[in-house]
This record gives structure tokens, C-alpha cells and sequence, in this order.
């Protein structure tokens, strides 16, 4: 059985950063893990120095690939800090620079905004669905994107099933569509009951691909469903699009809209503005005496959008038919446009729309001249 | 809508001298040069490691609305500096 003393001998063929100290007793070696005869090593070095140590990873790699027993090796060389104590090391090989690739529009893609909340449950994926419907209902040509990765609902609110085809050119992915909507999500690649089980740089790639490996054609608008929080996935969306704009979904009650607080700032901090607050679950009108009763309290998210000097898009009451309709894929909108509930949907697109489109561009990122 | 902190967003980011230079313009003709071993100094990254003296810009890209990211002749690439932080450097 393959051990971690064989791989180090192994590494003691190789000469290390210093160029003559075998690597095994360099003390550079930062971790070693053996898994089903895969093979994971890293190699800590100066990062000033990772280019030219490169031959001396391709020899360690070269060497543990000759064992007997090693299916596959893979050695990285992570950064160093002088002085400090070691950053440890992505163990299972990580990548010797994380690296946030560089901000670039989407060809053909006018608009893209984010739907998002502080916490989940507030409907927020409802909500992004119809508003997208109510965008398209304007006369917009809409995309939606699902981010959520870890709980993937547009395929059950637009009714799709099934995968995804490849775009005439082979390398991009058509999206789906239906009520005149393209819609991507990692639903469409994955069962329905089946986990995502992903750490953050997962999370980060396929939202990547999702942006620009998807054929998503000529858009006025790109909504796209944040998870909730304001963890990997948003702040992969704030880093890696121009972002025209953020929406915020909150229910009235306080708790709900302490964490929607925090939504806000996070879109703050990485300056996207804020289009506004959608108020969701605002009121309920019992079916059976027609009498209103604010469940979770009313007006609360107005007031703090008010506080925050940002605009109130809107208020949708918390209603049996919007659950019935999205749960089995005919959005309210479509499903019963004259309705009031679709009527309050479009009417928060229309002032998503005139946000975006009437008013001042937001402001470009700098331009940036290397001589 | 609402603008968050637009008001520090650059206008231009230019590299100039062979990458010892960065020339920062505002809206409002604001320029500055900031020393590419001052901005390397002042990187925000966990990663403090020294810079040797002599250091310069090798890259330059935008990290969405709010950052940007320089490469550096050691290769120190993982500092993201937002425009406020731009702002404070330009401000001296």
C-alpha cells in the first residue's frame, strides 16, 4: 500500500528550492495526501519565485507518477510568507494563484441584475421568476440565470424538464426556455433530489460557465437568482459581471429584514447599485371572509428602503394561487396575467425597467492603459 | 437607483514608466501618480509578503464595479483595491 514515506523518498531524487537540498528534507513540503492511488503534494515557495521553480514541480510531479501503485500525481506550489508562518496548504492540490478572472461584459447581454435577500425563504426565487415573466410581458428580451447552486428552483417554476443541448458551435450550452424566457441552471444538469455538495471555488466555476459558456443570444435583460446570503456565489457575480443593479427581496418581518440590511451592504461595498426593495409576503386576503390580515407585520421593508434612501419597488401579497402557480410551473403571470397578484408583478417591472433603462448609466469601471 | 461611493470611481487607470507608475484620473480632472512600490506596499491581500525594491506593474485588470487588480513584477497578483483604497493612496 502506497504511502506517504514512499513519496517522499520518491522526492528525494528531486533537488528543492534552493536547488540542492533533496525536496524531502527542504522543508518545503507542506502536505501530502493519497486517495485511491491519486497522489496530491504541495510545495511551498516564494511567489516570486513560483515561475521559475516550475521545472522543479514538474520533476517532483514526474517522479511520484513513476511510482508503482500512483494512478495520478498532482504537485502545486502554494505561496509563501516571508516570515510569517505558513499559510497551509490547499491540501488535495489547489491552485498556486486563486485568481478572480477579469470583469468582462457578456456580449449581447445588455442588463444584467441581481435578485437577492439576506435569508432564504422570503420567496425571493418566486419572485425573481415573475418579475423576469413581467420584464418579458414589457416586451423586453429576458434571460434567467439560477445561481443558486445549492437549491436550484427555476427549473420547477418555468415547468422545464430536461438537459440542456449544445449549441451549434459544440462548446456552449444552449439555454432552456419557455414562456419566452431563456433559463440556465444547474437543475437542468443534475436530478431534482441529488446534492450539490460543492466548496466555493466549485461554486465559482460553474457560475463562470453559466456567464459566458452559455449561448444566452441578444438580451435586454439578465436576471439572475442569487442564493441567499452574501456568501461565494454573490460575491462571484459582483467580481466577474458588470452588474447594472441589485434587487432586494424581504418579507416585512424585523428578522427578515435585519439580514436584507445586510444583503444591501454587500452590494454596497462592492458598488452595485441598488435598484430597490420588494416587499414579498406583504399582506394576506383570506380566501374565505376576504378580510387582510399582515402576517409577518406590513410595511417594513418600504421603511427600510426608505432609510436606506433606497426606492420601494413594490409590495406582493402572500397568496395561495402564486404558491400553486409556481409550484407547478405556471408562473402567476403567464399562468393569470389580469390576475391582481400578476398585476403587482408587473407593475415592480415596470420600475425595474425604467430604473435600468431611463436612468443614468451606472458608473463605468475605469478604463486601464498599460504603456 | 441607487449610486453607492460612485464618486471614487476612477476614470482611468494608466501604467506608465515601464510599470514603475500608476496614473490615476477622476471625473473632474483629478490626476495622480501613485510610485508602483508604494501601491505594492499598500496591497490589501493577506498576503504581505515583502516586495523587493525596484517592484513594477506588470498588469492591470477591473474586478467588477468596485476594484481593481495589479500584477507585480514579484508576482504578487492577489490584492484587490477598491476605489476607496485608490482614493486614500491618491489622496496621499
Amino acid at each position: 500500500m502506497l504511502n506517504k514515506d514512499d513519496i517522499l523518498a520518491a522526492l528525494a531524487a528531486v533537488p528543492g528550492p534552493d536547488g540542492k537540498t533533496p525536496l524531502n528534507q527542504s522543508g518545503a513540503i507542506d502536505g501530502v495526501t493519497i486517495r485511491d492511488g491519486k497522489v496530491f503534494v504541495a510545495i511551498r515557495v516564494h511567489p516570486a519565485r513560483a515561475r521559475e521553480l516550475e521545472a522543479m514541480r514538474a520533476a517532483a510531479e514526474a517522479r511520484i507518477k513513476a511510482l508503482p501503485g500512483v494512478a495520478s500525481a498532482l504537485v502545486t506550489l502554494t505561496a509563501e510568507s516571508a516570515g510569517a508562518p505558513a499559510a497551509p496548504a490547499a491540501a488535495g492540490g489547489g491552485h498556486a494563484h486563486r485568481r478572480a478572472p477579469e470583469t468582462r461584459a457578456i456580449p449581447g447581454v445588455a442588463k444584467i441584475i441581481a435578485v437577492a435577500s439576506g435569508k432564504g425563504g422570503v420567496g425571493k426565487s418566486t419572485t425573481a421568476c415573475n418579475l423576469a415573466l413581467g420584464l418579458a410581458a414589457l416586451g423586453l428580451k429576458v434571460g434567467v440565470l439560477d445561481a443558486d447552486v445549492f437549491g436550484p428552483s427555476m427549473p420547477r417554476l418555468f415547468g422545464i424538464v430536461g438537459k440542456p443541448d449544445l449549441a451549434p458551435d459544440g462548446q456552449k450550452l444552449k439555454p432552456m426556455e419557455n414562456f419566452g424566457v431563456k433559463v440556465m441552471s444547474i437543475g437542468f444538469l443534475v436530478d431534482e433530489g441529488a446534492a450539490v455538495v460543492w466548496r466555493g471555488p466549485m461554486v465559482m466555476s460553474a457560475l463562470n460557465q453559466f456567464l459566458r459558456e452559455v449561448e444566452w443570444g441578444e438580451l435586454d435583460v439578465l436576471v439572475v437568482d442569487m442564493p441567499p446570503g452574501t456568501g461565494d456565489a454573490q460575491l462571484t457575480m459582483a467580481q466577474n459581471v458588470p452588474l447594472s443593479g441589485a434587487v432586494i427581496v424581504s418579507t416585512p418581518q424585523d428578522l427578515s429584514l435585519i439580514d436584507a440590511r445586510r444583503g444591501m451592504a454587500m452590494f454596497k461595498q462592492v458598488n452595485v447599485p441598488l435598484i430597490g426593495v420588494i416587499e414579498n409576503m406583504s399582506y394576506f386576503i383570506c380566501p374565505h371572509c376576504g378580510g387582510r390580515s399582515d402576517i409577518f407585520a406590513h410595511g417594513g421593508a418600504r421603511h427600510e428602503a426608505e432609510t436606506h434612501g433606497a426606492p420601494f419597488l413594490g409590495e406582493i401579497p402572500l397568496d395561495m394561487t402564486i404558491r400553486e402557480t409556481s409550484d407547478s410551473g405556471q408562473p402567476i403571470v403567464v399562468s393569470a396575467p389580469a390576475s391582481a397578484q400578476a398585476k403587482a408583478y408587473v407593475a415592480v417591472a415596470e420600475r425595474v425597467r425604467d430604473a435600468l433603462f431611463a436612468g443614468a448609466a451606472p458608473h463605468a469601471a475605469p478604463r486601464i492603459v498599460i504603456e | 437607483m441607487v449610486e453607492a461611493a460612485s464618486d471614487s470611481t476612477p476614470t482611468e487607470l494608466r501604467v506608465r514608466d515601464g510599470g514603475r507608475v500608476l496614473r490615476v484620473s477622476y471625473a473632474g480632472g483629478m490626476t495622480v501618480d501613485i510610485a508602483a512600490e508604494r501601491l505594492r506596499a499598500a496591497t490589501p491581500s493577506a498576503d504581505k509578503s515583502e516586495a523587493p525594491a525596484g517592484v513594477t506593474i506588470v498588469g492591470a485588470e477591473t474586478i467588477g464595479n468596485y476594484a481593481a487588480r495589479f500584477s507585480f513584477s514579484d508576482g504578487h497578483d492577489t490584492g484587490l483595491y477598491t476605489w476607496k483604497l485608490l482614493r486614500e493612496l491618491a489622496e496621499g
